[in-house]
């Protein structure tokens, strides 16, 4: 059976996952799929062409879901919600993608550097869309958005290794940050408290 | 084509068999003579500072650890081969990033021999670590110097921000080092480097005394405030924007600040501090 690119793609995706990407050769990724090195390298010269591939496809995959839940939404911050708990339902559905864009190659590579600039430029967008909304976009940071995305990263990063993360409770917290710089610690405070939707994403906010 | 890791496993290899024909009277396992193979448990407290053994008599079990200081190496030649070995990681690994560094090319830069270098590191990483250890101990001996000057803790939290930044701005290189490259040096580098954050936290926490509604405050807040000031110097650091360390300075300041005083009061730490800076110059 002829292997495909997708493949082998996966089969470095659970490589990666259980032994990290400096344990994990072109060998065993072509057996683990069922090909050969020399097929693999027909489709990936190098393990690292291979590892940006899966990048592209998982930063595609995520903002269709991300940027989808956020332009279902009319007013912020409740489109940046309606993000926030999509992107939590991407993680808890895509462990190991996480795990490999996160913690394996996010500093990995110059030619990683593109795809997270890409990735993260579109969840900033997301936050500072807050500017439209608050009296004075003026009077907040230039660096907000980007510190908020930074945090909120930073957080996923040293808890995506710890067992039964619950993501979707994490959401009031990383949204009490996201909106305190733009609407003030009242509607910060208010994000506490608004109940998630349900893990379908239907909502339970009323 | 070989990868580094593979020619570093041949000269590794090559020197444990120099070291044997150098050394027969001692006919000791190899892994024995050189500390690169031996498990962690017997390396700690036994082998301190340098990690390497002494030639040795009689069986292996018999065999005395070797004191401080005893890797063969003249002391003072030892330090200086040490400091060039751990400039030029830090150069190299900044440049070229960790895993495309080898061991190789650290003795290369460094102009000190394979057998000096295993006589004071394990390998890549243990070098690696080390330079990464001292990066981490010089910074936080200049933020203490810096902190130390003011007795409040927004001036102190902007004082420290204010150094680190500093730091970070005269030598890129070395941030980087710190801040990114950690991040892709394996799981040990990466422990340290969360241990090292994690050191921060207490200091941050502090400023919970000065917010009304600090019960209410989300329990990872401090985790969350200096994951985005990290994030925001790191970006920068990539992106090669650090020509106006001011502009980054207050924003950073503001962003620390304003969770636990409110954003007026942060501003104003921000402005006060960027004053005292340049009333300096």
């Amino acid at each position: 059976m002829k292997v495909r690119r997708a493949d082998y793609m996966q089969a470095m995706l659970d490589l990666t996952f259980d032994l990290g990407y400096e344990e994990v050769a072109i060998e065993q990724i072509a057996a683990a799929a069922g090909g050969t090195a020399a097929d693999f390298k027909r489709h990936f010269p190098t393990k690292l062409d291979c590892a940006v591939a899966i990048l592209e496809e998982l930063a595609e995959n995520n903002l269709r879901a991300v940027r989808g839940a956020f332009d279902s939404e009319a007013e912020w911050p409740d489109s940046l919600r309606a993000a926030a708990y999509a992107h939590a339902r991407w993680i808890a559905e895509n462990p190991k993608k996480m795990h490999f864009g996160l913690l394996e190659m996010l500093w990995a590579s110059d030619l990683t550097g593109a795809l997270r600039d890409h990735l993260f430029g579109s969840y900033i967008a997301m936050v500072d869309a807050g500017r439209e909304v608050t009296a004075d976009p003026d009077a907040i940071a230039d660096y907000t958005a980007e510190s908020v995305v930074g945090s909120i990263t930073q957080v996923l990063v040293r808890r995506l290794d710890k067992s039964a993360l619950d993501l979707y409770a994490l959401v009031p917290e990383m949204m009490y940050l996201a909106v305190r710089p733009y609407l003030g610690e009242e509607a910060a405070r208010k994000e506490l408290t608004i109940p998630p939707p349900d893990r379908e994403g239907r909502s339970g906010a009323t | 084509m070989f990868s580094s890791d593979l020619i570093d496993s041949l000269l590794l290899a090559a020197v444990a068999i120099w070291s044997a024909r150098q050394q027969p009277a001692a006919r000791v396992p190899i892994s024995i003579q050189i500390g690169i193979l031996l498990p962690d448990g017997e390396k700690a407290g036994a082998v301190a500072p340098g990690r390497y053994l002494e030639p040795m008599a009689g069986t292996p079990e018999e065999a005395p650890l070797a004191a401080p200081g005893g890797h063969g190496l003249r002391p003072d030649v030892g330090t200086e081969q040490r400091e060039r070995l751990l400039a030029a990681t830090v150069d190299l690994v900044s440049k070229r990033g960790y895993r495309n560094t080898s061991i190789d090319h650290i003795v290369k830069t460094a102009r000190v021999g394979y057998v000096a270098f295993y006589e004071l590191f394990d390998g890549k990483e243990d070098c690696f670590l080390a330079a990464f250890d001292r990066t981490v101990a010089e910074t936080k001996a200049a933020l203490a110097e810096a902190v130390a000057k003011e007795s409040l803790w927004p001036r102190q939290m902007a004082a420290g921000l204010s150094r680190v930044l500093d730091l970070v701005a005269a030598d890129p290189a070395r941030g980087r080092f710190a801040l990114i490259e950690v991040q892709a040096a394996g799981p040990s580098a990466y422990a340290r480097y969360e241990v090292t954050l994690d050191e921060a936290l207490p200091i941050l926490r502090e400023g919970r005394k000065f917010s009304p509604e600090a019960a209410g405050l989300s329990e990872s807040l401090e985790e969350a405030v200096l994951g985005g000031v990290v994030w925001i110097v790191q970006q920068r650091l990539v992106k090669g924007e650090l020509d106006d360390v001011e502009a980054l300075l207050g924003e950073t300041i503001q962003i620390a600040l304003a969770p636990f005083l409110g954003d007026a009061e942060a501003k104003r730490q921000a402005e006060e501090t960027l004053r005292e800076r340049s009333s300096r110059e």
